[in-house]
């Protein structure tokens, strides 16, 4: 359709949406389930797909609709379901329709296993105005069933995704990086790039968090053993290094203060609500203190007591105030209270794993010496110029 | 396309759902083949948002003129042809549908 | 007696629109990098220079200290009534106000703009990793005065193939 005097397209860049600060909920997260029909040896929240006691205490469909009515109401414009795989709840194709019939925009994560021609159709008569995210555990039969534990699953993806491409539906990919599947790298990367809508390499989960409520030290343990290495980890975060360290550059020009005892430095968000009904700061934070149980309260309610009083929090745990309190790379390191939740159980004790991780990229950028700690250094300025200059020029 | 004449009646299409979220009205394409893209979203402005408030299935495209001209210092002529203008695009967009009269 | 009309008319207009991540933290990174004196590179978004700047491409703003834009140049400025960065190219020049205009936008030109709002000059563009030459160079004279001419959009509509042959950077852009 052409421009005309009645219909003009704007540049998304220099319009605004809002008329004012824009609405009090934009987005929200919604795990469907926390089960899945994979058993994935890296995930920080899958439970089997028939769990029964998971089951018994899933929302019902109406609890799930008055939730989307509200945060419609809130003004939100986008939910993501997620989960576990939310393509498990046989209600999907009804919540997703009545999230649609409000007037959202829906982002779907999910394995495509489930993917059906009658999903398919649904999905191609209604489009979820986003790219559904897919993700990929391996490019073969047996390395990606060497990840999901489960036999059949590699098949299911592959009729799964060739429903939504019979559909022309818009997805992406994106990779979990795991010893089954770190040689096809650069197969995985061929393939994706035949998606007309992967515009860049696709993505890796590598830096794995730890299963988020706690419930098996024998898994977190295994999940552990899983995570890259911070070399490794670095080797494929510079795979472009002119382009990462462009990137680098333009963040610690930004963010590059010590963040003191204040314990949220991140944005917050966006918040989620969980399987159970349970309104969470963000998806990875199940902390029972920082959780508001909307069978209680309402949406609104939960939005909006919740930051402010998360935003005045403050660490104490003196080895954090030692450490992450002062260190310059605070805003670029992963450490936060939800990865804190999951490892120690307090929200204000340092990830060994986050630090090292952080210390090997500033070690690249040319910001922290061998053996030095970033907390210890005092010129970060000077330093964090120095990249700067040298992007720069280079 | 139909020429728009001021004894007919319009109302939303189904294929959208319309929200005002702060102080702006968004429309949101349902179906697949509304607006010009697929991840397309449409919003009005003030005169626009009066007038697709309007087109409510009851109010001719006649009413909904004069309306305005009540409100508007503009030439009626000007108003006459600007409704018909949008309602065309709304409809190219199958945005609006034409009511049926009972 | 009949209410007179009070209220200033504006012709009803339907806009596409999207949600957009405000350009605040943008213009702030762009602004800290040029008071080193350093051009700040970024990747563009939108249509509004199309074809000579496609959404996506790889943008190199200079500061001003180097040279204030003139016409044909494309200016980094902040939008009067957005706040927002903008990329468009410079029509004329009148004293210390720029008259502004995208080159895919000849229904919506930016009107004046006030040195003040005038960031930086547009020195550089990358597609797929090569420069791209047509629109930045001697050329940017004559694509001003088409623009202001109203010409721009037309000559573009029957002279599409033809750039497309001159182009050396020309690339299929995967739409995301």
């Amino acid at each position: 359709m052409k421009e005309n005097r009645y219909v003009v397209k704007k540049d998304l860049d220099s319009h605004l949406l809002w008329k004012g600060e824009g609405p009090p909920l934009a987005h929200l997260d919604i795990e469907l389930t926390e089960r899945c029909n994979n058993a994935c040896i890296h995930c920080c929240i899958n439970k089997p797909a028939g769990d029964k006691r998971s089951l018994a205490r899933e929302l019902e469909t109406c609890a799930w609709k008055d939730i989307l009515r509200q945060a419609a109401e809130l003004g939100m414009m986008t939910v993501r379901f997620t989960g576990g795989e939310p393509l498990l709840r046989k209600d999907f194709p009804e919540l997703y329709l009545f999230a649609r019939r409000l007037g959202l925009k829906v982002m779907l994560f999910t394995n495509a296993r489930l993917i059906t021609p009658q999903i398919a159709a649904l999905l191609a008569d209604i489009p979820p105005l986003e790219e559904i995210e897919i993700s990929v555990y391996g490019m073969r039969r047996e390395s990606y069933e060497a990840v999901t534990g489960v036999e059949g699953s590699y098949a299911g993806f592959r009729n799964g995704v060739q429903c939504l491409l019979d559909r022309k539906i818009p997805f992406v990919v994106k990779g979990a990086l795991l010893p089954p599947n770190k040689k096809e790298t650069a197969e995985f990367a061929a393939w994706a790039a035949t998606n007309p809508r992967m515009d860049a390499p696709p993505s890796y989960a590598m830096f794995f968090d730890l299963r988020g409520r706690r419930d098996s030290a024998a898994k977190s343990s295994r999940i552990r053993r899983l995570r890259v290495s911070p070399e490794e980890g670095l080797d494929i975060l510079t795979r472009h290094p002119g382009s990462y360290l462009k990137e680098m550059s333009a963040f610690f020009e930004k963010f590059s203060s010590p963040p003191g005892d204040r314990l949220f430095t991140c944005g917050i968000g966006p918040s989620c609500v969980d399987a159970y009904g349970v309104f969470q700061p963000c998806l990875s934070l199940r902390h029972p203190d920082l959780t508001f149980d909307l069978e209680k309260g309402s949406l609104k309610e939960a939005n909006v007591s919740g930051f402010p009083r998360l935003r005045e929090m403050k660490a104490t745990n003196p080895l954090y105030l030692k450490r992450c309190a002062r260190c310059f790379l605070r805003g670029f390191c992963e450490q936060c209270p939800a990865k804190s939740w999951s490892e120690h159980g307090t929200l204000d004790t340092p990830v060994e794993y986050c630090c090292r991780v952080a210390h090997a990229q500033a070690r690249f950028l040319g910001l922290v010496m061998e053996k030095e700690r970033a907390w210890d250094v005092r010129d970060s300025a000077e330093r964090i110029q120095n990249l700067i200059t040298r992007v720069a020029v280079s | 396309m139909k020429k728009i004449r001021m004894d007919m009646i319009f109302s939303h299409s189904s294929d959208v759902v319309s929200r005002e979220i702060d102080g702006a009205l968004i429309i949101v394409p349902l179906t697949s083949g509304v607006g010009d893209m697929e991840d397309d979203l449409f919003s009005m402005n003030e005169t626009g948002t009066e007038i697709w408030n309007m087109l409510d299935g009851k109010k001719t495209v006649q009413e909904v003129v004069e309306a305005l001209a009540q409100q508007y210092r503009a030439e009626p002529a000007e108003i006459e042809q600007d409704v018909a203008g949008i309602v065309t695009e709304l409809l190219k967009r199958r945005m609006l549908v034409e009511a049926t009269v009972a | 007696m009949s209410k007179r009309p009070s209220r200033e008319y504006q012709r009803p207009a339907m806009q596409r629109s999207g949600l957009s991540l405000s350009g605040k933290v943008l213009i702030e990174l762009m602004q800290a990098v040029h008071a080193k004196g350093l051009p700040f590179r970024f990747n563009a978004g939108g249509h509004s220079m199309a074809p000579f700047i496609r959404d996506g491409d790889v943008i190199c703003v200079s500061p001003l200290a180097s040279r204030a834009p003139g016409p044909g140049d494309v200016a980094a400025f902040i939008h009067p009534e957005t706040k927002l960065l903008c990329l468009h190219r410079v029509l004329s020049v009148h004293g210390d106000c720029f008259l502004i205009q995208g080159d895919n936008m000849p229904e919506e030109p930016d009107g004046m703009i006030p040195r003040e709002a005038i960031v930086g000059r547009v020195t550089r563009v990358e597609r797929a990793g090569r420069k791209v030459r047509l629109g930045l160079g001697p050329e940017r004279f004559l694509l001003a005065l088409l623009s202001r001419c109203g010409l721009l959009a037309a000559i573009r509509r029957y002279a599409g193939p033809l750039y497309a042959c001159f182009s050396r950077s020309h690339v299929s852009c995967k739409k995301r």
